[in-house]
């Protein structure tokens, strides 16, 4: 009976052309959006490159200084670094960095390139690969050395083949030293990303007030057992900053958390503070939103088809088929139909990560600095399989209700031919 | 073979109540070719979809082949179809996605029949019609009488032993209609099948053993 059936799904939506298309089109693009969506996130979240090992790292993006009178939202101000965080005991090593955008005007137009100022510990916790010279250390940094690390990329566009290190580079008038160069940082490393690091020191013009916000993300690299602890203290600087700020100020710390948090930070109101239980119900609520317009589609479809087929559902009813058979005979093509749709969704989805990586990465990680070549997507097979289950519950959903209806339809409405 | 006693079909609608059937007693014996003959609305369609057991009667009993069928569940039904009931409609209802030969296998799909042998039976049946050239055809490729020699054949496949015909023979033009009769004709002498057909063409019904006559519901003769 099921193989009969199965070949006979294949006959039927053959000649059904136009139904087998949006049906399938509704679910293979259902399931494209889901797949992509994951590679987006999986991608921020995850980049790899030098942040391949993030699940040990806790991050500080910005912080919330708030009293009765007003409230300031920004990055991490030196202050808070050089005075409180840069001596903590539990980290194995404490990166910090502030981005600037370099334009560089050439006869070829207007060029941009990003410039991070960042601490020695940079190099320590971010796994960068050199191709050539070396990092800056604690005490060029001290001494603020007119020194820079850059990438493949700037070194192409301004050394081309010579070694670059020991050459002199000129950023916005001022030269720097090139000691080292490291391979390009994919665009979608939104943390260690730039074309550029020098010592942070060479800035004077950061904000020193403690009761305000600064320019800095903060990120500390664990032993991978101790991001427990890291918090702790964290917290307990926390608690011993806000005396220092007096006139009854208070800070919050937008961290440390660690990758996902980090990311989920991003979709709700970066204001808030609430608890992990929130960000993710906001998310799910998006995701839901973003799922009810394939899903209502699929419905509709699946109700018009079924529709369309009530006069071979009246002549199945008279040539010997029970409710129950006409039924599941119909929930059985609905499931092979959405697995199709899903099978379809996800060989797109292959080809577009495979082949049209550069443009899905434009598309995800867009922005003025693009090292798209070295980005990594990777399918999320088990990201897959929910859409595919979440698809054939919705099309169980979206046909039960006319397959029950249809299964009771009387035979004779549908094939009274003409009067009798 | 067919036993109605005491048939009443009345559909109730919130204001309205018709009677389609009232105080219908009809007897068709094993091998039998009986015509219903009536005007437009008086009930003939109710009759067949009753003894099709594709409607349940408001009132009454009916029997098929010494059974009782009053009462019987939707799966039982359904299997009595699969069994002793084959059907021709006017309009032909072949299924149009299907080929002639998967059309005509369709009620051996509800028999617990092996695939190679559901293809034998059917490819027999086809050749009882003349159409076994034609198996791997489209219902759209094929003539209103070829259509209609298809629809036979499935109506027979299952070697049903009640035949019900809702005009055969009206969407046809009088030749092929005359070849269609002639193959109803075949089976119920040859195969002994029992025929209860619905027509409105006197010529046609009188070539049949009798001929059940209605009026607004009633069995007039």
């Amino acid at each position: 009976m099921w193989k009969t059936s199965f070949i006979q799904f294949f006959k039927i939506i053959r000649q059904n052309k136009f139904f087998t298309f949006l049906n399938l089109f509704g679910v293979s693009i259902t399931i494209m959006i889901i797949l992509i969506a994951a590679i987006k996130i999986e991608s921020a979240i995850w980049p790899g490159g030098p942040e391949k090992n993030n699940e040990n790292m806790l991050f500080i993006k910005n912080i919330l200084i708030t009293s009765d009178k007003n409230s300031r939202f920004g990055g991490v101000s030196l202050p808070i670094i050089e005075d409180h965080l840069i001596k903590m005991q539990t980290p194995k090593a404490i990166a910090f960095s502030c981005e600037n955008p370099w334009s560089y005007i050439s006869d070829h137009g207007v060029e941009e390139f990003n410039v991070k100022s960042v601490n020695a510990g940079w190099w320590q916790v971010f796994d960068f690969e050199f191709i050539e010279g070396r990092p800056f250390n604690q005490q060029e940094v001290i001494d603020a050395s007119w020194v820079a690390v850059i990438d493949a990329r700037i070194k192409n566009r301004f050394f081309q083949d010579q070694n670059a290190v020991g050459q002199m580079l000129e950023i916005s008038g001022k030269m720097y030293k090139v000691i080292g160069v490291i391979k390009n940082v994919p665009s979608n490393c939104e943390r260690s990303f730039a074309n550029i690091f020098v010592p942070y020191t060479l800035t004077e013009a950061y904000n020193r007030d403690i009761r305000q916000t600064g320019e800095f993300g903060v990120t500390f690299l664990s032993s991978g057992k101790n991001l427990k602890e890291i918090k702790a203290e964290t917290e307990n600087l926390r608690l011993r900053i806000i005396p220092l700020l007096q006139e009854g100020y208070t800070l919050y710390f937008g961290g440390p958390y660690g990758p996902v948090s980090t990311y989920l930070q991003g979709w709700v109101s970066p204001t808030e503070y609430a608890g992990d239980r929130h960000e993710i119900m906001s998310i799910l609520g998006k995701l839901f939103l973003l799922m009810l317009l394939p899903a209502l589609n699929l419905i509709s479809i699946q109700l018009i088809r079924i529709h369309e087929r009530s006069e071979e559902i009246g002549v199945r009813k008279a040539f010997g088929a029970s409710r129950g058979e006409l039924i599941k005979q119909i929930l059985y093509e609905n499931t092979l139909l959405t697995i199709l749709g899903a099978i379809i969704g996800l060989l797109f989805t292959l080809i577009i990560v495979y082949v049209f990586k550069n443009v899905l990465a434009e598309m995800l990680f867009s922005g003025i600095f693009e090292n798209n070549e070295n980005i990594q997507f990777h399918i999320n097979f088990g990201i897959f399989f929910i859409g595919l289950f979440t698809s054939l519950v919705l099309s169980l959903m979206s046909g039960i209700i006319p397959a029950i209806k249809m299964s009771r339809l009387q035979a004779v409405e549908v094939l009274k031919g003409g009067e009798l | 073979m067919i036993h109605l006693e005491n048939i009443q079909k009345i559909y109730r609608t919130r204001n309205i109540e018709t009677i389609a059937l009232d105080q219908v007693n009809i007897g068709v014996k094993e091998g039998e070719f009986v015509s219903v003959m009536g005007p437009s609305g008086c009930g003939k369609s109710t009759l067949l979809n009753i003894i099709g057991l594709l409607d349940k009667p408001s009132e009454g009993q009916v029997s098929i082949d010494q059974t009782l069928i009053n009462g019987q569940n939707d799966k039982k039904l359904a299997h009595f179809r699969n069994e002793k009931l084959g059907f021709i409609f006017q309009r032909f209802h072949l299924i149009n996605s299907l080929n002639i030969m998967d059309n005509v296998e369709l009620p051996l799909l509800y028999r617990k029949i092996g695939a190679s042998k559901r293809k034998k039976l059917a490819q027999e049946t086809l050749e009882r019609v003349g159409l076994s050239h034609r198996m791997i055809h489209f219902p759209s490729e094929l003539s209103g009488g070829q259509c209609q020699r298809v629809a036979i054949a499935r109506a027979i496949a299952g070697n049903p032993q009640i035949l019900l015909a809702d005009e055969p023979t009206g969407n046809l033009d009088s030749k092929m209609g005359g070849e269609i009769m002639e193959i109803l004709h075949q089976l119920n002498k040859e195969s002994k099948m029992t025929i209860v057909m619905v027509t409105h063409d006197e010529s046609l019904a009188s070539k049949t053993n009798r001929i059940i006559r209605f009026f607004d519901g009633r069995q007039v003769n």
